[in-house]
């Protein structure tokens, strides 16, 4: 079984640089998709997904989560998740409310 | 005896190690967590104005987007390298290490200088933090708290990088300090990910 620093130490660069040009690709994909004539509500939920798929291969990769212990794994998918959903389901409320109000106004 | 030795193996002595890494890294962890909730509350104060403003500028109208798509395309290059450089300290490669930090550094410059530039020249615009030229002052406002914090962050981190390029060089870095350092620098073009697509493409 191999430790954390010889998993980390032995693929070489190649991989991080494959992964450099995946992120480059889905940058460009998002400035298409701000850039396109989607309403707003369905851009905002396709660069978010973009943006999360980005952080998610920066985070298992870059930061090599993918080689830890399963309980930091753990932890820190749940902080992650407790995050994600401050900022989607917190919102919700307000701007539901905000919605209500502008359309019987 | 028998009941000293159970003592010592039991995980509320503190001897045990629930997450199988040094303190140091599980701390940056958590503190790489608890900073998202900072930044996380920041991006939903941001998106609850918007969506109470009746109007919105247009990005396009007020930022240079090619600029700052070649800001956002600094920092993926510049986390690139530090993976790179984590990797070479674990494989024991100084000279790498020290090659790799160094363009990482680089990256983080050349982000903070063209974040500067960017700065200087919407102010010059006439935005301000209570005001801007487009009507919505909560347009300014978001830009400069978000990317104010956000270009902190990144100078905190060329600072540690600075820190580790320099013990690198004297032959006294340690592979867990990279990564460590690494973990940050990570974290800071993760956020910018997000501040990217909410701020400057929706």
């Amino acid at each position: 079984m191999s430790t954390h620093a010889e998993s980390v130490g032995s693929h070489g660069y190649k991989g991080y640089w494959l992964l450099w040009i995946v992120l480059l690709v889905l940058t460009v994909t998002m400035i298409f998709i701000g850039d396109s004539r989607l309403s707003k509500a369905p851009q905002a939920i396709l660069l978010l997904l973009g943006a999360s798929l980005k952080a998610s291969l920066i985070i298992f990769f870059y930061m090599h989560l993918r080689f830890e212990n399963r309980n930091l794994i753990l932890v820190v998918l749940l902080g992650i998740f407790l995050t994600g959903i401050l900022m989607f389901v917190v919102p919700a409320f307000d701007g539901t409310q905000i919605l209500e109000h502008r359309l019987y106004q | 005896m028998s009941n000293t030795a159970g003592a010592m193996t039991s995980p509320w002595t503190g001897t045990a190690s629930p997450f199988g890494v040094a303190w140091q890294k599980l701390m940056m962890w958590i503190f790489i967590v608890t900073d998202a909730l900072l930044f996380a509350g920041l991006l939903v104060g941001y998106g609850v104005v918007r969506v109470a403003s009746p109007t919105w500028p247009e990005q396009s109208v007020a930022f240079n987007m090619n600029y700052i798509t070649l800001m956002t395309f600094t920092l993926i290059t510049s986390s690139a390298t530090m993976a790179c450089g984590v990797a070479a300290a674990m494989a024991g490669n100084k000279k790498h290490v020290t090659l790799f930090v160094w363009l990482t550094i680089l990256g983080g410059l050349s982000f903070l200088g063209m974040q500067a530039y960017e700065w200087s020249h919407f102010i010059h615009e006439g935005a301000r933090l209570t005001s801007n030229p487009w009507g919505v002052p909560q347009f300014s406002a978001a830009f400069f708290i978000i990317t104010g914090f956000h270009g902190m962050h990144v100078t905190t981190g060329v600072t540690i990088l600075l820190v580790v390029a320099i013990r690198s060089a004297m032959g006294k870095y340690s592979a867990q300090g990279v990564e460590n350092a690494g973990l940050y620098w990570h974290f800071v073009d993760l956020v910018w990910v997000f501040v990217f697509a909410l701020f400057y493409l929706v």
